[in-house]
């Protein structure tokens, strides 16, 4: 293969790696939960309940 | 937002064509959300003890002529008068109070036969809310079994509302439960229970007051007013609008000057009324003896005979994993060398053909082999839940559980987090007093998830290559798991004697039926998590293995000779392994470990992953071996084995007790609203895990062993 396509496919394919990852992290952060364990069943999007602060 | 705090609610269904409201109430355990799962077509977690449901769900499904319906599933409650934050949301949503969740049109009380009166209680306060209502009647069969004789249009008759008998995991009396929703969404309210005279004014007049507030529903005043006149917790008074407190406080003065008890007279109205009509409507047949439940928990909840079953089934699961799961296993890792051979011939010699075969088949497929194993322990704990056993296995481990501190509580949370941490977290939300709560967050990530499942095998299949029986395997296997538990137990103690120190609650365990596992319901847990591994491996380690490959690879060594294990050491990976090689060294681990250690802090089976990518790079792709091959070939400078027994036994510890699940610190910051609990935890865990690595190794050869 020619050594600059060889290049370009490794850069594209770890670039987009990186970027996913770090879309995931910050989209798992502002979630708040999600893609957890392989026995996770997925949790809500709902902020978790608080008492009312009287 | 505060989900108890009084808010406006959203107003109701406005046409004909909108979708209704229709909320699934009921006890704990009654089969709430598998009937929620068979109208809805969802999946929601469901099992044979009581606090599955944590939080509302929301689903679609249509009426009997095809209208709209949004159904919402609630945690299980036995009343109304909530003490957790899971029974607060099931209350908030009932009354009302939330301004995301429509008001319900029609409550589907799901009643379970087998224990009327308890869940005829809930039904007669779900009744003062005045809405129409279904009830659906599950476990017949079993109450009918136990020497029940049901009157099923009886009941229907005194409640004054449809009534069901369902069996949802067979689809039994769904159509005639849709049926019966659409007629009600025109229907009247059930009767409810005559509630003593002075007692109904009051509420009456304090309704009249709360129907005035802009913040609450005017629709459920009467039974909002009926809850607060009885409440005894500060939380109870939540709905309570501050100004309207002298009018409460009136009200109980006047009922005790007329020798009403407010805080029971309501509750006993309510038990005599349903206590007449089980005993109308629910009969014991003539010569029904002991269930055989009961004879079964004599042996099974036994403090000898429980411990010797218990122990008896988790080595029976460990040995079925390990066995029987071979096969499929080698199966994948077959197609796994054929794709690497294939992929390695067809693609043209460079980078990227390196990347693709050293990297990407390398590290997922050295994920993927691990799915038979993950599967096989869904469907054991599917099983073990389905049939009513991890109910008396929380039974005998209570006994341990109260000594250390854990409320009883805990149990449930504890279970999930065999499965997965988050989830176990999140049902910490059943637990009333905050600091059970918190001490039960920090020590369920000890628990073994099934994401640390690879890791043990890897480890296990190292430290003990071909040749030695699965019995053996499965008693390590064990024994790490049993290392999670009392691991738990120990730090829930030592929390309770420093940080926590408090009252400790009693377990009220509500032991479900024995019931006869059904194999749709564990078979589809097995898909979902199939998708969810397979999900997993396309994304999250997908993305990992190529990043640890470019680490491993970049940059290139200056010397054009160089083999691929000198290549390695001087990549980026390699530098990171040696610079932190002096805090892993005294564990035995070498750099190459210590890479694997730090990239499974994003996911532990990432470590399977990240070492298969290492071992690839470092043999070159086309003399890769097996892992469990390369990590028993791999040697020191010195000549001496890495991976020797002691070190496998270290790193396995320290994969026990070690945090590294980002994700639940993500959870456990949302869970308690600070970061100053998940810092804690992850140090206090490494530390821990550290700690025991480095004894499990030293204390070992110490004794002689290598």
């Amino acid at each position: 293969m020619n050594p600059l396509l060889d290049n370009l496919l490794v850069f594209a394919t770890v670039t987009a790696a990186v970027g996913w990852f770090v879309w995931h992290a910050w989209r798992r952060k502002s979630k708040g939960g999600g893609g957890c364990g392989p026995g996770c069943g997925g949790c809500s999007d709902d902020p978790p309940p608080t008492r009312r602060q009287d | 937002m505060s989900l108890s705090s009084p808010t406006a609610p959203a107003p109701p269904a406005a046409s004909a064509t909108a979708a209704r409201t229709v909320v699934v109430a009921g006890n704990p355990n009654s089969g709430k959300s598998t009937l929620f799962n068979a109208l809805t077509g969802l999946r929601q977690k469901v099992g044979n003890y009581p606090g599955v449901t944590v939080e509302k769900k929301t689903g679609q499904c249509r009426g009997a002529h095809g209208e709209a319906i949004n159904l919402i599933d609630l945690p299980g409650v036995y009343s109304l008068q909530t003490r957790s934050l899971d029974e607060a949301v099931a209350r908030d949503v009932l009354l009302g109070r939330l301004p995301d969740t429509s008001p319900p049109d029609v409550i589907v009380c799901v009643v379970d036969a087998t224990n009327l009166e308890r869940n005829l209680y809930l039904v007669a306060q779900l009744a003062e809310l005045g809405l129409p209502m279904v009830v659906a009647l599950t476990m017949v069969d079993m109450a009918e079994k136990s020497g029940l004789v049901l009157r099923v249009p009886e009941l229907a008759a005194a409640l004054r509302c449809p009534v069901i008998p369902v069996v949802a995991a067979q689809r039994r009396g769904l159509v005639e439960l849709r049926q019966a929703i659409t007629r009600q969404f025109h229907g009247l309210p059930p009767l409810c229970a005559p509630i003593p005279a002075p007692l109904e004014t009051a509420a009456r007049q304090l309704a009249g007051l709360l129907a005035r507030e802009p913040g609450l529903n005017f629709r459920f005043a009467y039974a909002e007013a009926l809850l607060l006149i009885s409440a005894t917790t500060g939380p109870a008074l939540a709905g309570l609008p501050k100004h309207l407190r002298p009018a409460l406080e009136a009200s109980r003065r006047q009922l005790e000057a007329a020798g009403i008890d407010w805080i029971s007279d309501v509750i006993n109205a309510r038990y005599a009324w349903v206590q007449e009509i089980a005993g109308r409507v629910a009969t014991p047949r003539a010569g029904a003896g002991a269930a055989y439940s009961e004879r079964l928990d004599a042996w099974l909840t036994h403090k000898i005979w429980g411990w010797v079953f218990f122990m008896g089934v988790m080595t029976l699961m460990f040995f079925t994993i390990f066995k029987v799961a071979e096969v499929p296993m080698g199966w994948i890792a077959n197609g796994q060398s054929a794709l690497s051979g294939w992929l390695g011939n067809a693609l043209p010699a460079g980078g990227f053909r390196d990347l693709v075969v050293g990297g990407i088949v390398a590290g997922v497929g050295g994920v993927l082999v691990f799915l038979p194993q993950i599967l096989i322990l869904f469907f054991f704990i599917g099983l073990l839940e389905d049939t009513g056993y991890l109910a008396r296995a929380a039974f005998i481990i209570d006994r341990l559980m109260q000594r250390v501190g854990l409320h009883g509580k805990s149990f449930v949370p504890m279970l999930n987090s065999f499965a997965c941490a988050i989830p176990g977290i999140m049902s910490t939300r059943t637990i009333e007093n905050p600091k059970d709560r918190l001490v039960t967050i920090l020590v369920a990530p000890l628990m073994s998830c099934s994401a640390r499942l690879p890791v043990y095998t890897l480890m296990i299949a190292v430290l003990f290559p071909l040749g030695f029986s699965s019995w053996k395997k499965a008693g390590v296997m064990l024994a790490m798991y049993l290392l999670g538990i009392f691991a738990a137990f120990g730090m829930a103690w030592l929390f309770r004697q420093t940080l926590f120190k408090g009252e400790h609650s009693l377990l009220l365990l509500e032991m479900p039926p024995y019931r006869r596992p059904s194999l749709r319901v564990t078979l589809a847990r097995m898909w979902e998590r199939a998708v969810i591994f397979l999900q997993r491996a396309g994304t999250v380690i997908l993305a990992i293995t190529i990043i640890i490959w470019a680490l491993s690879t970049y940059p290139r060594p200056a010397d054009p000779h160089a083999t691929p294990a000198q290549a390695l050491a001087t990549s980026f990976a390699g530098r990171l392994g040696h610079t932190i090689e002096p805090v892993i060294a005294p564990l035995g681990y070498d750099w190459k470990i210590g890479v694997g250690v730090i990239s499974s802090f994003a996911a532990r089976e990432v470590f399977v992953g990240t070492m298969s990518v290492i071992y690839s790079v470092q043999d070159g792709e086309k003399n890769a071996p097996a892992l469990r091959d390369a990590m028993l070939a791999e040697q020191r400078p010195g000549g001496a084995p890495v991976y020797t027994p002691l070190v496998c036994l270290s790193l396995l510890v320290f994969y026990v007790l070690a945090m590294q699940c980002l994700s639940t610190v993500v959870v456990v910051r949302r869970e308690t609203n600070t970061w100053r609990w998940p810092l804690f935890q992850v140090a206090y865990m490494t530390a821990l895990a550290w700690g025991a690595a480095f004894l499990v190794l030293h204390v070992g050869r110490w004794l002689g062993y290598a």
